[in-house]
């Protein structure tokens, strides 16, 4: 009954409706009228839109609404304007870096920051932003590389703008080129590994006279330090030294070397760097003053914080905190760590160290109790303390689980310069510190990069023991060995891939000269390049010598091995010569008593070669750049 | 690309940055040599202006904006830190030789080429020049024996290096004006010096076995040591952290009065120092025991070292500081601020805490004292009269201590600070609320400072000094009849004290006055005339054996080791003009000229260099008589003033990141390229 009652109710209601509508129908009519029409052109207007871009971006403000850009797309990238004036300006900043008498770049922000004065990739290419997406593949490749092995980054850089330009000029289609630089890539890394290659010295670590010279010629190849001949020396021999210590005395199946730790000095002399093995860290003259003499013993117990134990509060989120008048957080935070400093007491802890500010409170309470207290002792220390010391670092302030703490041998202050440093001496050294000086920030900072450049670089000798000979010997050599092949056995790689003779000389051409052009690069005041033909070494020339007696004008070759007394013959680097087989011995005793040898790395120098080529087998490879602009 | 974000690669002209260098270095050619011209740097209104006298201070004024600028800059900071002297020759030298490297560029010669040449040039003046090297024993006997007392005083008032070598009356009329050539007397003086010589009745005088002669010397090394009675010289013996009144004098390079200060405190330090110990690093005068108080309103002759610690504190500090004399004082020593907000470096306040006022837990609102009456009080428990801070008092709180006849001294050098730690056994802390017994120090005096009959009433206060027993710690008061001459007041001190320290230090000395270098020019000529057999050991230096550049080395060697002693030579004639014994750079060319072919052959005896030729009517270089050197600041002068030529020359281009890469305006040939 009451269901129908509702019904009745309902019906009423619309039929009121109905008659409401009945009445007004004109201005219903009219209403509907411009609805309908204003809804079309809605749908005009958006379906306009929609045409005109692909989708329609929410922002915050719902009332904002922005059309999206449309993609770039550049078809034969290669080919333009653009990307060869800037890939030969890319080359001509890299190049001109190149050798022992390239020349600098400064970098600096043009409104009055810092200057970085260098000629090194690393530097260089950390600043370098560049926009143009190509050239980004080429930057980012070569940025992992000397991430990788530190090492060979200019030749890396330079030899693969020399295969992409060098290919561009032949004209031939991207894969074959691709196929056979693939080819002559492991026909050059199959020879530099193989027991015949007489650019590939095997390293005796009996003796350091390859190392020193390895070291030496990685810091003659960076005028930016500054340094004169007598302190190459003194610093090669402190880099090869700092090496030496960070290898275990005991070592087993697989060594785990250990670090060194490059501390600052700027402003003194450069011969005054040293080497010293344990951890130095800088403390201020105000500080050495109030710490007591160690007590003796066999060694000291030592923690490890790493977090802050200045008695900051630890975040406190957002919001806000109500204290009460009275009740201090800086106080109790302060007696949380006096707590702290109370158990360290009771543990017999001896030294305390922490990688950020200890308050002085706690300072003075450690100082009471005789334990040691080193604070700032920054990031970058903290692993190799931990390493050294055998600690677990310390995050929180509450109770300190016992096998955290560790243990050094001892502990001194000692004084260099002007500053003040306590000397860490852990019980299994493989850890050294080394203090490099030098004159001003900037050449101290390109010093600095250089050292770790040649600490890495004998790290990776000592993996894979071998040396190449430095100066372009070892270009020229390998593109006078390729030539040969190519010239005298081309049937195998006819047959592997499938082309023609005429496209294998021309790309193996194209290779060659792209190598020997980096040779070249090592050239910078106009001089001329010679190659002889019997070793297919690299010989440099004044520019416009008279072409007879060659023997009279030349002393010796690039890498320092052999010199110009020998019978031998020789030809400009660019003019074309009989194809020739270079020599394949290497005359050990030389090898093994000259001191002016110019090496490289061979680890990086492979890998180096490797990225060059597959680097622009990758750029050769691209035929569309479709550029995102939103 | 988006400008303002990427980078352009600005390519400049070859040798743009040493141009730039060569400008810079132009401005402070004035202060080369002992006559230094002040110069005023304004600001572009004219509202501000500062008076700079040396070379450090004056770069500290120019804007540097490029990266050449920016390097000099760095590199005269950096030699300025590490030796506090040679600043002018370094600034000098780069303009010169960058002059000198932008010719050779001229006449074709390869970069490569010049590096490796000047280097070696440098290398071999720096090597050999240790034959005008001379120990300090040497150069005192040398002095000693061939100067009277009188004429030392004679050239201790007319240093620039153009005394006839007869010392008469003319020398007299040459005297510089500035040197006062009255003598101060005062009676506190007397008292001040003769104090910790009283302090240390039991050590024998000059106990410091330095290996220096025993035999007593005449000093006139100082007229602050002069003994009360009247115008004599002191006699002293030497050794007491010291060296020969020749010696210092030759240091002084025409300031001796801040010499005799300089000395006054290596003498004062020597003596106070607690345990000598043995070799020469004993009677190096410790800078970092060395404080300067500068006075404004006396005239410079009132300038005096004195053992201690002077400081300018309020009027009524001072009053504060008199009744506190009679006793031995109870200090405490703050290394921070004395403030209530003040926290330790390293510590972040928690924005977002904030305090609820009234009473929840039934505290009484408001019955905590203020900050500052538990300061008054927990000084007054500890009975702590003297508290020395290395951060800011508030003036508030030094009055209210000072009516509590207490004394608080606020912006106190570390240094201070760690002295009176170790003379009085007190410990540094950060805050007050850490001080227990063990913190507080005793035994320092305070007195009022007066410098002779005049006593210092400035109107920002009084000056006081503090003393403790065995205080490792010498103040200089320098004292400038114009405020603004205080800071260069204070960097003639600290040049003086920074030549000084560096020859005790090392314990040897060159010959200066210009000698050295016109040894090293004789020294260059002789190298570039030898040809390819210049050095046969290193065939091209750092140039690789095999390159071409290494051969040609002996074709370009006499035109760049030229532009080197080139740059020798405008160092002698500018010298020689600043101290105008040439009237013109031209009379000072054809004198140094004439002075290279009158010194003959190969082995040129550096002595005769100072034993000098004695012409009435001439005047030589040779004839100065005994201008000293130190020798590192001068060797890494020279060596970084070339680094940084040679650095700049070997640059081709700039990189420029970042902002401000993008000039506005049409395109150009001299645009900056875009990657």
């Amino acid at each position: 009954k009451e269901a129908a009652f509702n019904l009745s109710l309902i019906l009423k209601e619309e039929m009121k409706n109905t008659s409401w509508i009945r009445k007004n129908w004109l201005l219903v009519a009219g209403v509907s009228f411009i609805g309908v029409h204003l809804g079309t052109y809605f749908l005009q207007w958006s379906a306009k839109q929609s045409v005109k871009s692909q989708s329609v971006i929410k922002r915050k403000n719902m009332s904002h609404l922005e059309a999206k850009k449309p993609s770039l797309c550049e078809s034969e990238p290669l080919a333009s304007e653009r990307f060869r004036t800037t890939l030969s300006v890319f080359k001509g900043i890299v190049s001109s870096c190149y050798g022992p008498t390239g020349r600098l770049k400064q970098l600096h922000n043009g409104i009055g920051g810092s200057v970085c004065t260098t000629s090194q990739s690393s530097a260089l290419l950390a600043n370098l932003s560049v926009t143009h997406p190509i050239l980004k593949i080429l930057t980012t490749s070569l940025q992992n590389h000397v991430s990788c092995f530190s090492d060979c980054g200019l030749f890396t850089a330079i030899l693969c703008c020399n295969l992409i330009e060098n290919a561009q000029r032949i004209g031939l289609t991207p894969t074959t080129v691709i196929k056979l630089n693939k080819h002559l890539l492991s026909l050059c890394t199959s020879y530099l590994s193989s027991e015949v290659c007489c650019c590939r010295i095997s390293v005796d670590f009996s003796s350091t006279h390859l190392l020193l010279c390895l070291v030496r010629s990685i810091l003659t190849s960076k005028p930016a330090c500054m340094l004169i001949k007598k302190e190459i020396d003194h610093v090669s021999a402190l880099i090869l030294k700092a090496f030496l210590l960070t290898i275990p005395e005991n070592a087993k199946d697989h060594i785990i070397l250990g670090k060194s730790i490059i501390i600052p000095l700027k402003g003194q002399r450069v011969i005054d760097s040293t080497v010293l093995p344990g951890i130095l860290i800088e403390v201020p003259d105000i500080q050495v003053m109030k710490i007591l003499p160690v007590k003796k013993s066999d060694s000291l117990k030592v923690a490890l914080f790493c977090s802050s134990l200045s008695g900051d509060l630890s975040d406190t989120g957002e919001g806000t905190v109500l204290v009460t008048y009275g009740v201090s957080l800086e106080n109790a935070v302060l007696e949380q760590l006096l707590n702290l400093g109370r158990q360290l007491v009771n543990d017999g802890v001896d030294l305390v160290l922490c990688q950020k500010v200890i308050h002085p409170s706690l300072k003075q309470f450690l100082s009471v109790h005789h334990i040691i207290a080193i604070d700032r002792v920054g990031v970058a220390l903290m692993e190799p303390l931990s390493k050294a010391t055998g600690t677990q670092p310390i995050g929180s302030l509450d109770s300190i689980s016992p096998n955290s703490y560790g243990s050094v041998k001892d502990l001194r202050s000692t004084k260099f310069g002007s500053k003040h440093f306590f000397h860490l001496l852990p019980n299994e050294a493989t850890v050294c510190s080394l203090l490099l000086c030098n004159r001003n920030d900037t050449t101290w900072d390109e010093l600095k990069r250089t050292c770790q450049t040649a600490l890495h670089v004998l790290q990776l000798t000592i993996k894979e023991p071998y040396i190449l000979l430095g100066g372009g010997c070892t270009e020229t050599h390998l593109a006078a060995y390729i030539r040969y092949k190519i010239c005298n056995e081309p049937e195998n790689i006819l047959k592997d891939n499938g082309c023609t003779q005429v496209e294998l000389q021309l790309i193996a051409e194209a290779f060659c000269s792209a190598l020997e052009s980096l040779a070249r690069s090592l050239e910078h005041d106009g001089g001329d390049i010679l190659t002889d033909l019997k070793y297919g070494h690299f010989w440099s020339v004044q520019a416009n010598s008279p072409s007879v007696n060659w023997q009279d004008l030349l002393s010796r070759c690039g890498c320092g091995l052999y010199n110009s007394q020998e019978e031998l013959s020789w030809s400009f680097l660019r003019s074309t010569h009989q194809a020739f087989m270079p020599q394949t011995c290497l005359p050990h005793e030389a090898v093994s008593s000259d001191n002016n040898l110019t090496l490289d790395c061979f680890t990086s120098k492979i890998s180096g070669l490797q990225v060059a080529v597959e680097t622009a087998n990758l750029i050769l490879d691209l035929s569309y750049v479709i550029e995102d602009n939103n | 690309m988006i400008p303002g974000e990427g980078q352009g690669v600005v390519s400049r002209r070859q040798h743009a940055g040493l141009q730039h260098l060569a400008s810079f270095a132009e401005a402070g050619r004035t202060f080369l040599g002992p006559v230094k011209s002040p110069k005023f740097i304004t600001d572009g209104q004219g509202q501000e202006s500062v008076l700079v006298t040396s070379a450090a201070r004056l770069l500290e004024g120019l804007d540097l904006s490029g990266a050449a600028g920016q390097l000099l800059r760095e590199a005269v900071l950096a030699h300025s830190n590490a030796y506090g002297t040679g600043v002018s020759t370094l600034l000098f030298l780069v303009g010169a030789w960058s002059a000198g490297a932008e010719e050779c560029l001229h006449l074709g010669v390869p970069v490569p080429v010049i590096a490796a040449v000047m280097e070696e040039g440098l290398r071999v003046c720096t090597d050999e020049a240790g034959s005008l090297q001379a120990s300090l024993d040497q150069v005192s006997t040398l002095l000693d024996s061939t100067q009277t007392l009188s004429s030392l005083d004679t050239h201790s008032a007319s240093l620039c290096p153009c005394v006839p070598s007869a010392p008469g009356p003319a020398a007299h009329s040459l005297a510089l004006p500035r040197l006062p050539r009255t003598r101060v007397q005062s009676p506190s003086l007397t008292r001040w010096q003769t104090e910790p010589q009283r302090s240390l009745s039991g050590a024998p005088r000059g106990r410091l076995p330095t290996g220096h002669r025993s035999r007593e010397l005449a000093l006139a090394c100082s007229r602050h040591f002069c003994g009360a009675g009247g115008g004599e010289w002191a006699r002293q013996p030497q050794g007491a952290g010291g060296c020969s009144a020749a010696v210092e004098l030759g240091l002084s390079h025409g300031d001796a009065g801040s010499m005799r200060l300089a000395a006054a405190a290596a003498r004062l330090l020597g003596q106070s120092s607690p345990a000598p110990r043995d070799g020469p690093q004993a009677c190096a005068l410790d800078l970092t025991r060395v404080v300067t108080c500068c006075l404004p309103g006396l005239p410079e002759a009132a300038s005096l070292v004195c053992a201690g610690y002077v400081a300018v504190v309020p009027v009524a500090s001072a009053t504060v500081a008199r009744d506190l004399q009679a006793r031995p004082l109870q200090v405490l020593l703050l290394e921070g601020d004395l403030t209530e907000s003040y926290r330790h470096p390293g510590f972040r306040p928690p924005a977002n805490v904030s305090t609820v006022l009234g009473s929840v837990w039934g505290w009484p609102a408001g019955t905590e004292k203020p900050w500052a009456d538990r300061v008054l009080q927990a000084l007054a428990q500890l009975c702590v009269d003297l508290v020395l801070v290395q951060g800011l008092v508030p003036e508030h709180l030094a009055e209210r201590c000072a009516r509590g006849q207490r004394l608080v001294l606020g912006s106190v050098a570390g240094c201070v600070l760690q002295a009176f730690a170790e003379a009085s056994r007190a410990r540094p802390v950060a805050y007050l609320s850490q001080v227990d017994g063990d913190c507080v120090g005793s035994g320092v005096r305070v007195a009022p400072w007066h410098s002779g009959t005049v006593g210092v009433a400035a109107e920002a206060g009084a000056a006081v000094t503090l003393q403790a027993e065995g205080l490792r710690l010498v103040t200089a008061v320098l004292t400038s009849p114009l405020a603004t001459q205080g800071q260069s007041r204070a960097d003639r001190f600290w040049a003086c004290a920074c030549r000084l320290h560096h020859a005790l230090r090392e314990q040897r000395v060159f010959l200066g006055g210009g000698a050295l270098e016109l040894w090293c020019l004789r020294r260059l000529q002789a190298l570039a005339g030898q040809g390819s057999g210049g050095a046969p050991t290193a065939p091209g230096g750092l140039l690789g054996g095999g390159s071409w550049l290494a051969s040609s080395l002996a074709h370009y060697r006499p035109a760049v080791l030229g532009r080197l002693a080139r740059g020798w030579h405008r160092y002698l004639c500018v010298l020689l003009c600043n101290t105008a014994r040439c009237a013109s750079e031209l009379e000072a060319d054809s004198l140094v000229q004439r002075l290279l072919q009158d010194a003959v052959g190969p082995c040129w005896p550096p002595a005769r260099a100072w034993g000098g030729r004695s012409e009435p009517g001439t005047c030589a270089l040779g004839e100065a008589p005994a201008v000293l050197d130190a020798v590192t600041p001068k060797l890494e002068a020279w060596r970084r003033a070339l680094d940084l030529v040679l650095l700049v020359l070997q640059t081709d281009s700039e990189v420029v990141t970042g902002p401000g890469c993008m000039p506005a305006g049409p395109p150009g040939p001299e645009d900056p390229l875009l990657l």
